[in-house]
């Protein structure tokens, strides 16, 4: 079995198990993120295709702003909650369809836009990704690109990627910004804005996910008990109303190609 | 449920990225170049290689 290959199993493995929890999930539904995504990009007609939609709530904003979205992903259990969701918010200009982030099916310049948000980080290989949203993208055409973002240390990048792999098994990289910035260039895109936000996560929120033991829910806290420095000022773990928080960093970044 | 037609217009070979042919019963997007099939399943596209049906297979279930 190819890397891809076996990313896309634990994938399909743990998203079609929980597909349901991603309509609800507060980060996925609510964070700032999905606001600034749809105002940085500001879609006007035509048409959109969000990469890995999960539930589908980053399609269905946009789909306020565009003629048609289509709302992809590579997992079947997440497009029937996808499907679920847009009935119930009456979304009525959206399509469906099972797709790879690496290869997507689509002929060359077709889309006016591309989305991904929260995504990104279960790609085997986030640079085939950018390479065929600026193919399939129209010249002109933008892609609006959300993720969470690591340390730009690699010794403070590795451990914080593997406090998310504990969490989520199918969890595989989140890049730097200046990394992010580079594989974007590398893809012929053209950044046209960049900026990061701070969203905070409830520890037992976030910790509360299907099939996650207490053994693993111990392992994240000791994490960030005994985090280094660097790694205590990115998540800033604190109390809060007698509540345990942390802070993950997304980028939200607006490429074009030329 | 039948597929959106724009969908069809823009929708490619995952593989050689050329355009697809509909199958008479709108149940599958064939391409001859990769000699593979996508499943349409409940109007969704199913545009994954791991998942694509062999033509010369698929050919063959067609007439039995």
């Amino acid at each position: 079995m190819d890397t891809s290959k076996e990313q896309r199993a634990a994938v399909q493995r743990i998203y079609n198990r929980d597909s349901d929890y991603y309509i609800t999930s507060t980060p996925h539904a609510r964070s700032n993120s999905l606001t600034r995504a749809f105002e940085v990009l500001r879609p006007e007609g035509g048409v959109l295709l969000d990469v890995a939609t999960g539930a589908g709530h980053t399609a269905f904003k946009m789909a306020e702003g565009c003629r048609k979205v289509i709302a992809s992903d590579l997992t079947r259990g997440m497009i029937a909650s996808a499907r679920k969701l847009a009935a119930e918010k009456k979304v009525g200009n959206a399509l469906f369809l099972r797709v790879d982030s690496e290869n997507l099916g689509f002929r060359d310049g077709a889309l006016d836009y591309v989305s991904v948000r929260i995504a990104p980080h279960h790609f085997a290989d986030v640079q085939r990704f950018l390479r065929e949203a600026a193919r399939v993208l129209k010249p002109g055409g933008k892609l609006m690109y959300v993720d969470n973002v690591a340390p730009e240390e690699p010794r403070e990048a590795a451990a914080y990627n593997h406090f998310e792999k504990v969490r989520d098994p199918s969890h595989n990289r989140c890049d730097t910004v200046p990394a992010l910035v580079e594989m974007m260039e590398a893809a012929g895109l053209r950044i046209l804005h960049c900026e990061t936000l701070r969203k905070k996560m409830a520890m037992d929120e976030w910790t509360n996910r299907p099939h996650l033991d207490a053994k693993a829910k111990g392992e994240l806290r000791a994490f960030l008990g005994n985090a280094s420095p660097a790694i205590r000022h990115w998540l800033a773990p604190r109390e809060e109303e007698g509540r345990f928080v942390f802070d993950e960093i997304e980028a939200v970044v607006l490429a074009q190609r030329p | 449920m039948a597929i959106d037609k724009e969908l069809l217009e823009i929708l490619a070979c995952p593989v050689c990225k050329k355009p697809l042919e509909l199958s008479r019963d709108e149940n599958f997007l064939i391409c001859r170049e990769s000699k593979l099939v996508y499943k349409i399943e409940d109007g969704i596209p199913v545009m994954l290689v791991d998942e694509a049906i062999p033509l010369d297979e698929w050919e063959k279930s067609q007439k039995g």
